[in-house]
């Protein structure tokens, strides 16, 4: 019967695909269950991701007190902020958070200083960079899942794409995935710990992540020099370059828009220019200007305080081309918790 | 339509179904036709139109060669088909539905006319009007000038399409620094051409349908359906391998049939092309990014190292394609033929062209090398053959001066390594010595670290930085810190794991049996194991983001 020749090929093929697909399809499954149940569970987030996933515990673990004031910032904060520093220049009635997180940006730190006003702190402090007013840099997707991960979804107001240009639907669509849509998109998570744990094993200078501390979150153990340094220095040049060719600066609108939103709940945001290294002005120089004169007009048009501590740090207290190290840390949360005082003074005396 | 995305694979099981379930020839023909349409317009529909002109183009030009001459009722068909897919294709707001959606598309339908619009729409119109008349004129001239008649269109049609589409915006560029460094003004034409998939790839299998036609090598395909399929054929459409005619017209004089077999073979090289293409090419892809990005500064060890990155990424990347395409082929039943031999083990730079992107190579010596003369006439003349094949073949990667340096570069190697076996024949003691195994591995040696220069002019396209990298890579610095990778940016573990997974299986791959062959000789309850480790793998090891194929942009 000539006709049954092909259709016993053709069930022989569709036998063949189910012999391959079937298979394939249970080992992703099996990979599944093992993140779910124990690689998430036990093993927990790498790095940067574990600290945005914590930060629900760190906020349930702050102290309740109405004068609580919150400093956010990317790494120069993680490594350039001691809160129990800036507290002792401010008064006992304040209480000191260190929120900041590495790699944190304009649209990542908008999602996540959302997150923080919901436990009403009394002071938000933002520190931020000069490189922050040029092209605004997407949601790393795995950091916007993290941010799923954490609930971070909940806040409904803040997700509304009007209020969030820039957010692409990629990244919104992380934000608004399920538990399972989310555990998948964190699938690589495994290997970016393994990344992890030979970087903190190999590198003497990089101390392991600490994603429930609040005073000082130190990752950078020692100074970088020479053709290192260099190399740094021409890595953070060409970043900048980057973000503001073609003067694409539409980090100003963003932060203005960003600092509106805050103003509408009981917090007061309080914007602070965090210090540049001084081995970094020629890169820098034209920036600074132009970032010292977009918060300027920001601090004009809403009303917002601005703390410029650009040229508070020498060469020696920076570990690198942009974060301080101890003695920088120390010295910068001085002068930022002076900074604060006076203004804090200044606002009171203009009250009475 | 990326091979490694979910509406792929919904492609796939709608073509597979088809033909599983329709024994009709031209049935199937016509279904995967406008499923490769389909595939192809993915990306823009608009590129479709290029497709069809191409094919219009060379099926007429062909039958002109072959002194076939259509009758006005097919003539009028076919200018009906270009008159119609042209406004098809160029007046619905297909980019409005293809990145904002229906609803945008809704609201705005037709697309607003501006001049690439108005080009587009008056080329494809004219060639319904004027083709039919050429054609007639063509047939009124002697028996060799028609055929050239037919020939020379057909290569100014193709080579003019991929010239304005490829290289528009670099003359322009490139005239616009000239003149701007001599001082003189003028304002550059500000048409921004956008750049069709794959054009590089079947605008060159087309071609080469009307020189074999020319030179009497296969009759010209009277199914105008067959012509468009072997133009469009989805699989290897966007990047090769680049067919010839005799590899695929033969196969479609019968239905296609899924069997057992050829399931079987075809998905596991398939598996082996995604496992290289997303396990290892897009997990190095981010370690290379991360060094070339700003490479100035870097030490000698890691532009090496960079280079060596690349290497296996682009090999993983293209090798992968092919081998997806290949495997899907042949699940249909179609054996596409091979396009990588395992280059990175040759052991002089001729071997290596024997073995890389053999579609390519073996075109431009078919028809560009040997028309020219080839070695026919004497050493100089070959090495100015080789040298204009190798710079052309160069031009034909990007439109960047870098490809152009890189495929002069090849070209020098070539002639060198003509030049050594004119002086190292085979009965003289230098070639004994290099064909002992130490000198076999010196051999390879050498040829490794000429090829991964290559590499490196492929892949930095700012000549600062290439200038950089070069004097890096060949003047060793002595710094041997690979700390300006940066452990923590761009996963390097991840992508030192890769590369050593890649050095393993390839290795064995290369001494033994190629893994689809091994795997298909594997007992099934081995082979079930393994499927399900490489879904665990796949699963971790799949980036977040589908990353297109490198050959995409050529």
């Amino acid at each position: 019967m000539p006709e049954a020749k092909p259709k016993l090929e053709s069930v022989r093929a569709i036998a063949e695909l189910c012999t391959i697909a079937i298979p394939i399809l249970a080992g992703v499954v099996i990979a599944y269950v093992v993140l779910s149940v124990f690689i998430i569970p036990r093993i927990g987030f790498p790095g940067d991701l574990s600290r945005i996933v914590k930060l629900e515990e760190r906020l349930d673990s702050s102290p309740v007190d109405s004068n609580r004031v919150v400093l956010v910032s990317n790494s120069v904060g993680v490594e350039g902020l001691e809160a129990t520093s800036v507290q002792q220049e401010l008064d006992s009635g304040f209480a000191v958070e260190n929120q900041a997180v590495n790699s944190l940006d304009l649209l990542s730190g908008r999602l996540y200083i959302g997150r923080v006003l919901e436990s009403n702190p009394q002071i938000l402090v933002w520190i931020l960079r000069p490189e922050t007013i040029g092209r605004i840099v997407p949601i790393n997707p795995e950091v916007a899942s993290a941010m799923r991960f954490a609930n971070f979804h909940n806040q409904a107001d803040w997700l509304n794409e009007q209020s969030i240009p820039g957010l692409s639907p990629e990244a919104r669509s992380r934000l608004d995935a399920t538990d399972f849509q989310t555990l998948v998109s964190l699938r690589s998570i495994p290997l970016r710990h393994l990344n992890d744990q030979v970087r903190v094993r190999t590198r003497k200078g990089v101390l392991p992540p600490k994603p429930l501390e609040l005073n000082a979150p130190y990752q950078i153990n020692q100074d970088i020099a020479g053709q290192k340094l260099q190399r740094h220095l021409d890595q953070i040049a060409f970043n900048l370059d980057e973000r503001t060719k073609d003067d694409n600066i539409d980090g100003i609108a963003f932060i203005q828009s960003t600092i509106q939103q805050i103003l509408q709940t009981s917090t007061t945001p309080i914007l602070v220019i965090a210090p540049t290294n001084p081995l970094a002005d020629e890169a820098f120089s034209n920036a600074e200007v132009a970032f010292a004169q977009a918060m300027n007009e920001i601090s004009q048009s809403t009303g917002v305080v601005v703390i410029d501590l650009t040229k508070t740090l020498s060469s020696d207290e920076f570990a690198d081309a942009i974060h301080p190290n101890r003695g920088g840390a120390r010295k910068f949360s001085a002068i930022l918790g002076q900074a604060l005082r006076s203004h804090f003074d200044q606002t009171a005396r203009e009250q009475n | 339509m990326l091979f490694q995305t979910p509406e792929f694979l919904v492609l796939f099981i709608i073509v597979l179904g088809w033909l599983i379930w329709n024994r009709n020839a031209r049935q199937q023909q016509l279904f995967l036709l406008i499923t490769s349409y389909i595939f192809y317009g993915w990306w823009d529909a608009r590129f479709v139109l290029l497709i069809i002109l191409s094919t219009l183009i060379d099926y007429t030009a062909a039958l002109g060669i072959d002194n076939h001459r259509l009758s006005a009722k097919k003539r009028i068909k076919i200018a009906s088909i270009m008159g119609l897919a042209t406004l098809a294709l160029m007046l619905p707001n297909w980019p409005e539905l293809q990145t904002q959606g229906l609803s945008a598309f809704i609201d705005n339908p037709l697309v607003t006319l501006n001049t690439e619009n108005y080009a587009a729409i008056s080329l494809g119109l004219m060639f319904s009007v004027i083709g039919p008349i050429a054609y007639g004129f063509y047939f009124k001239l002697s028996d060799k000038g028609r055929k050239k008649a037919f020939l020379i269109t057909s290569i100014i049609a193709n080579l003019g399409m991929l010239a304005f589409f490829k290289y528009f915006n670099f003359f322009i560029d490139s005239i616009d620094t000239v003149v701007a460094q001599s001082g003189i003004e003028w304002a550059a034409p500000a048409l921004k051409v956008t750049l069709p998939v794959g054009i590089s790839f079947y605008t060159f299998q087309t071609m080469s349908y009307t020189i074999d036609a020319y030179r009497g090598d296969i009759k010209a395909e009277r199914s105008l359906l067959k012509v468009a399929l072997f133009v469009a054929y989805f699989p290897q459409l966007v990047a090769g391998p680049i067919l010839r005619p005799q590899q695929l017209f033969p196969t479609l004089d019968k239905p296609w049939t899924v069997t057992g077999q050829s399931m079987r073979s075809g998905m596991n090289l398939a598996l082996v092309g995604l496992f290289k293409k997303v396990l290892i090419a897009d997990n190095v892809a981010p370690m290379v990014n991360t060094i070339f990005e700003n490479p100035g500064g870097q030490s000698s060890i890691v532009i090496m190292l960079g280079s060596a990155l690349f290497a296996v990424q682009i090999y993983c990347d293209f090798s992968g394609y092919t081998d997806i395409a290949r495997g899907i082929s042949r699940v249909f039943g179609v054996e596409i033929p091979l396009n990588f031999n395992f280059p990175y083990f040759s052991t002089s730079i001729i071997d290596f062209w024997r073995k890389w992107h053999i579609s390519l190579s073996s075109w431009l010596r078919d028809y560009l090398y040997i028309p020219l003369g080839g070695s026919r006439k004497g050493p100089s003349f070959t090495y100015i053959n080789l040298m204009l094949t190798m710079l052309l073949g160069g031009l034909w990667h990007g439109a960047s001066w870098n490809f152009v340096i890189w495929g002069g570069y090849q070209g020098v190697l070539l002639c060198l390594n003509r030049a050594l076996q004119a002086v190292a024949p085979k009965d003289t003691t230098l070639y004994r010595v290099l064909h002992t195994k130490v000198g076999t591995f010196f051999r390879w040696g050498a040829t490794t670290y000429l090829w991964l220069l290559g590499w490196l002019i492929f892949r930095v396209s700012d000549f600062n930085d290439l200038a950089y990298c070069m004097q890096k890579y060949v003047l060793f610095d002595g710094r041997l810190s690979l700390g300006a990778i940066g452990l923590g940016r761009g996963s390097p573990v991840t992508a030192l794991l890769a590369i050593t997974l890649f050095c393993m299986l390839h290795l064995v791959g290369f001494v033994s049996k190629r893994w689809d062959e091994r795997l298909n000789s594997t007992p099934w309850p081995i082979r079930v194991v393994i499927y399900a480790t490489l879904g665990i793998l796949f699963f971790y090891g799949w980036p977040s983001q589908s990353s297109a194929f490198i050959y995409f942009q050529f």
